[in-house]
């Protein structure tokens, strides 16, 4: 456990003063975004953060992992531990970040300073500073991270296992699949074939969307530990 | 203690060591009791090999140079210590013996060299 | 004498090149050079140390531990510098210190800036722009200041400057001056394990050639030059890597065999590096015959 730990900070360390730069510019934009715009700006958060903070992570590795890992008095399965135990801990602080921030940007509302006639537009923009709209925010800033931790995740499983060279190729593999996987059930339930497919409802109260927030980030937790075992399992056994 | 380590030369390391350690002593630039460098800090300044340094302070203190005093290091020997002074007397007679054989090659008489001999001692 | 490094037979084969019961062991308390070829097999041998190159059959034990078992306990003890530098480079001194100081339960982080500061090395500035030497120093920060007890050396100084690299002397003088460490120190710049190194190991084409103190090596060995008609047939057999031209010929010889020279044959001494040229010819040589009888 302890030895996951170092490897965590490990690695924060080494994304943490690429990673600032990178931060400091989105802050520029999502936070007065989500302040003035509306709160949905928060949720640019989401998408660009994972790719600030974890692509030069997989870049580092093909760099000079090898050796650094020869020379770690850690057993090697805590390495591939502590990489997915730091994605874990990254996408569940960004979550959390977003929520938090959508929340203030809907209670302050600052919005409603902006001068009447100068940005219009921004006004237009009112709405959005709702309390009712807080639990469908929750719940998009939810899925949206939960699809990218779990997307990272598989990557990073995919890549140190088939190396991250062939990470290209494994994207556009998985982009056919999935693409076809969605076709072919949406052909084969217009044909009649498959059941109609009911989306299920959005939670609408906060009390859902914290369940729905759980039980989705606790799934996405299993699938990921998965994962994480099937790669340290096999990067173990190899030669560096 | 003065040592230099002339690496490009054909003469080992080891006994170009020993030489000048026992040279000091002879001359009397190193004196009695006076303690040496430890084996380990001796190749650390010299950059050398610790086995080298190990043979030349074994050597030495074999043929009677330094002393070794167990849990304390090496000590330049006494003058008065025997073996020491028949080593002395050796390289004296070596190096007459060589004067002598030179002188006479030279085609010098025997009064010739000791001549010299007597010159060289009293500058 | 306790042994802090030893290897019996290791074996390692790979598809173009194997490791054949390569044995050999350092004392606690010594420097060994680890020489050869590129491509004889040292990085593999030290890859094997490391465990980071998994080993067909063989023993290797480090401080008395064995390398696959024990290996995270070893390496609490192990210090190595590599060629090249196995951090990240976008990150300062300072930095990295942070990223490694945890792992270590030795590690001394004012021992670690007090080297810095002697190595005169920057702590502001990123890793990844330090020049070979100062990267080659940086490493050799690390592996002090976590008091490592054995340090594995792969090829640290090819490509250095000669100042760099007498820098390193110095560093690892410093360094064995305590008796209870070890250096390994591999590579093909034999001039800085001539004068250094109490122990010799040579690796030629993945099997060990020579093992044994340095001293042993230079007094084993010795070249001959001369005229080939004066070098009786039977001493010619011995000879390693002989190398005839137009006026004569050099070779290698067992010092053992002098007796059988006649005068106007030379000899001189070896070093590490003309030793390495000729058992160089001589497998070059084998190879050929061996071709040739097929």
């Amino acid at each position: 456990m302890k030895e996951i730990l170092h490897v965590m900070r490990y690695d924060f360390i080494s994304v943490k003063s690429t990673a600032i730069g990178m931060l400091f510019i989105l802050g520029i934009f999502a936070v007065p975004g989500a302040f003035l715009l509306t709160p949905y700006f928060g949720l640019l958060a989401l998408e660009f953060l994972p790719i600030i903070l974890i692509g030069p992570l997989q870049m580092f590795d093909g760099k000079y992992g090898n050796k650094l890992h020869g020379i770690l008095p850690v057993h090697r399965k805590s390495i591939t531990r502590g990489r997915f135990a730091l994605y874990t801990v990254l996408f569940l602080c960004i979550e959390l970040f977003v929520m938090l921030l959508t929340t203030a940007a809907v209670y302050a509302n600052l919005n409603e300073l902006l001068p009447v006639d100068s940005v219009s537009f921004l006004r237009e923009q009112q709405f959005a500073f709702e309390v009712e709209i807080l639990p469908e925010l929750f719940c998009m800033c939810t899925m949206m991270s939960m699809f990218f931790w779990l997307l990272f995740s598989f990557f990073e499983m995919t890549g140190q296992i088939f190396g991250k060279e062939n990470e290209m190729k494994i994207f556009i593999i998985c982009s056919i699949v999935v693409v076809g996987l969605i076709v072919g059930v949406l052909t084969l339930t217009d044909a009649g074939i498959l059941p109609y497919f009911q989306v299920p409802e959005l939670p609408e109260t906060i009390s859902e969307v914290i369940r729905f927030a759980v039980i989705g980030n606790i799934a996405v937790c299993v699938l990921c530990a998965v994962f994480c075992e099937i790669t340290a399992h096999v990067v173990s056994k190899r030669e560096l | 203690m003065k040592i230099i380590v002339k690496t490009k030369s054909e003469q080992p390391i080891y006994e170009q060591i020993e030489e000048q350690i026992k040279a000091q002593i002879l001359e009397g630039s190193m004196v009695e009791d006076e303690q040496l460098p430890s084996i380990r800090q001796l190749a650390r300044d010299l950059k050398i090999s610790v086995i080298t340094t190990t043979r030349v302070y074994n050597d030495l203190a074999d043929e009677g140079f330094i002393i070794s005093v167990a849990g304390k290091g090496y000590f330049v020997a006494s003058r008065k210590n025997e073996l020491l002074r028949e080593r002395m007397l050796c390289e004296m007679e070596e190096g007459l013996e060589k004067a002598v054989e030179n002188g006479r090659n030279a085609g010098l008489s025997d009064e010739e060299i000791i001549a010299a001999l007597r010159s060289i001692m009293e500058e | 004498m306790e042994n802090i490094l030893e290897i019996t037979g290791l074996h390692k084969a790979y598809k173009d090149f194997a490791l054949k019961d390569v044995s050999f062991s350092l004392p606690k308390g010594y420097i060994m050079g680890f020489v050869g070829q590129n491509g004889s097999g040292k990085t593999t041998t030290i890859r094997s140390i490391l465990n980071m190159a998994k080993i067909d059959s063989g023993k290797i034990s480090v401080f008395g531990l064995d390398s696959i078992a024990d290996t995270v306990a070893i390496k609490q003890r192990l210090g190595v510098v590599f060629d090249s530098l196995y951090l990240a480079e976008h990150l300062n001194a300072k930095q990295i210190e942070q990223q490694l100081r945890p792992f270590y339960n030795a590690w001394d982080t004012e021992g670690f800036f007090n080297r810095m500061k002697k190595f005169r090395l920057p702590l502001d500035k990123k890793v990844g722009e330090f020049s070979k030497g100062m990267k080659m120093k940086l490493m050799a920060a690390i592996a002090l200041s976590h008091h490592a007890e054995l340090i594995i050396l792969d090829e640290p100084t090819s490509g250095l400057d000669p100042v760099a690299r007498d820098e390193l002397l110095d560093i690892l003088a410093e360094y064995i001056e305590d008796e209870n460490c070890g250096v390994l120190f591999s590579t093909h710049i034999t001039a800085d394990v001539e004068r250094i190194a109490d122990y010799v190991t040579v690796l030629q084409e993945g099997r060990v050639w020579y093992t044994g103190t340095k001293d042993d090596l230079s007094e084993k060995y010795l070249i001959v030059k001369g005229a080939e008609k004066d070098l009786p047939a039977a001493v010619k057999e011995k000879c390693i890597g002989f190398h005839a031209y137009r006026n004569g010929f050099d070779a290698l010889m067992e010092t053992v065999h002098k007796d059988d020279l006649p005068d106007s044959i030379e000899t001189e001494k070896a070093s590490i590096d003309e030793i390495l040229v000729y058992i160089a010819k001589e497998a070059e040589y084998e190879r050929n015959t061996a071709c040739d009888e097929v």
